[in-house]
């Protein structure tokens, strides 16, 4: 599991805004048994997000989801993809993002059964990403 | 079906017998249905109790989860202060003098060094997020919100409780059924 990152902040009134781009390389494994595939007889779909998380002088702990997808029994586990942008918005509440050195981008998955349990599961693998000291006054986004 | 003298003695020796045993089994009969009724109750408060939430079982209303959750599907919750409320999690909340919970996930999360954690939510299914569903004004849920945190769920079983909301009528006569199946089953 990996991604790598760029990324630029803009300001919007008090909150700072961050821009994302990403690329995630995932292989989602069944917990139990990773020779078996983590769609089961009792998985029905998976509710996949990337969340970015982080700590500002506001508040001690921000996680924003950035980007997240519906992963349907019969999908391919794998994922590649190249270049995302994130599908939300990442306000933070107020400008902790500027100069952040330490936002942590984590992929996560929700396991929805048949019927059952939901379990959260985080995927192994992180990446911290560093905001910029300045804001970025063109968007070139 | 006895011969009619048969009917004739029971009816001048036994009438008194019966009629009073009647009236007994009949009293037995409205304590045992007491008493289910209690124990359901018990077992209800035990759950609130044990899940920390005041409502353990919801039903989901709306298709805004779908197509994870579809309407008429049976949640349970949890809401143990011990639990952090994170992004992902699947809340049910209430908007602040509004009675029908909502079933949608956390999309973001600001939480201060003392706990105090304000958080937005969406529906899966919905293409933008809670805002325009919270009060005016309203820009996060807070913890006071939240009835409980989805830990597992049985599909199709809630549309029972949705066509008793709809129907009064079925509801009366599930209740009925019920009531009458419980007098006049003997153990």
């Amino acid at each position: 599991l990996r991604k790598n990152v760029e990324d630029f902040t803009g300001p919007r009134e008090r909150s700072d805004l961050g821009f994302v781009t990403f690329d995630i390389t995932a292989d989602i494994l069944n917990g139990k048994n990773a020779l078996r595939t983590i769609f089961d007889w009792n998985v029905k779909q998976l509710f996949l997000y990337l969340s970015a998380e982080y700590s500002t002088k506001n508040n001690a702990l921000n996680q924003v989801v950035l980007w997240d997808k519906i992963m349907l029994r019969g999908d391919n586990p794998r994922l590649f993809l190249k270049d995302m942008k994130s599908k939300y918005f990442f306000f933070d509440d107020g400008n902790g993002l500027k100069g952040n050195r330490n936002v942590t981008l984590t992929l996560s998955w929700n396991v929805v059964p048949n019927a059952g349990i939901l379990p959260l599961v985080t995927g192994s693998g992180h990446v911290s990403v560093p905001f910029p000291d300045t804001y970025e006054t063109t968007k070139s986004y | 079906v006895s011969p009619p003298w048969v009917a004739a003695m029971l009816s001048l020796d036994f009438l008194d017998d019966v009629r009073r045993m009647n009236k007994r089994q009949l009293y037995y009969q409205v304590l045992n249905f007491g008493m289910i009724v209690s124990s359901a109750l018990m077992i209800w408060k035990g759950l609130m109790v044990v899940t920390g939430s005041e409502s353990p079982i919801v039903v989901v209303l709306s298709g805004s989860m779908e197509p994870a959750f579809h309407r008429g599907d049976l949640l349970f919750l949890t809401n143990r202060i011990e639990d952090p409320i994170r992004v992902g999690e699947i809340v049910v909340f209430r908007i602040e003098g509004r009675e029908i919970p909502i079933v949608h996930r956390v999309l973001k999360i600001h939480e201060k060094q003392n706990g105090d954690i304000k958080f937005l939510t969406k529906g899966d299914n919905n293409a933008v997020d809670d805002r325009g569903l919270y009060k005016r004004g309203q820009h996060w849920l807070e913890k006071k919100d939240v009835v409980g945190r989805a830990r597992g769920f049985v599909p199709y079983i809630g549309i029972v409780t949705i066509l008793m909301n709809d129907y009064p009528k079925f509801k009366y006569a599930v209740l009925f059924l019920l009531g009458l199946f419980v007098l006049v089953h003997r153990e």
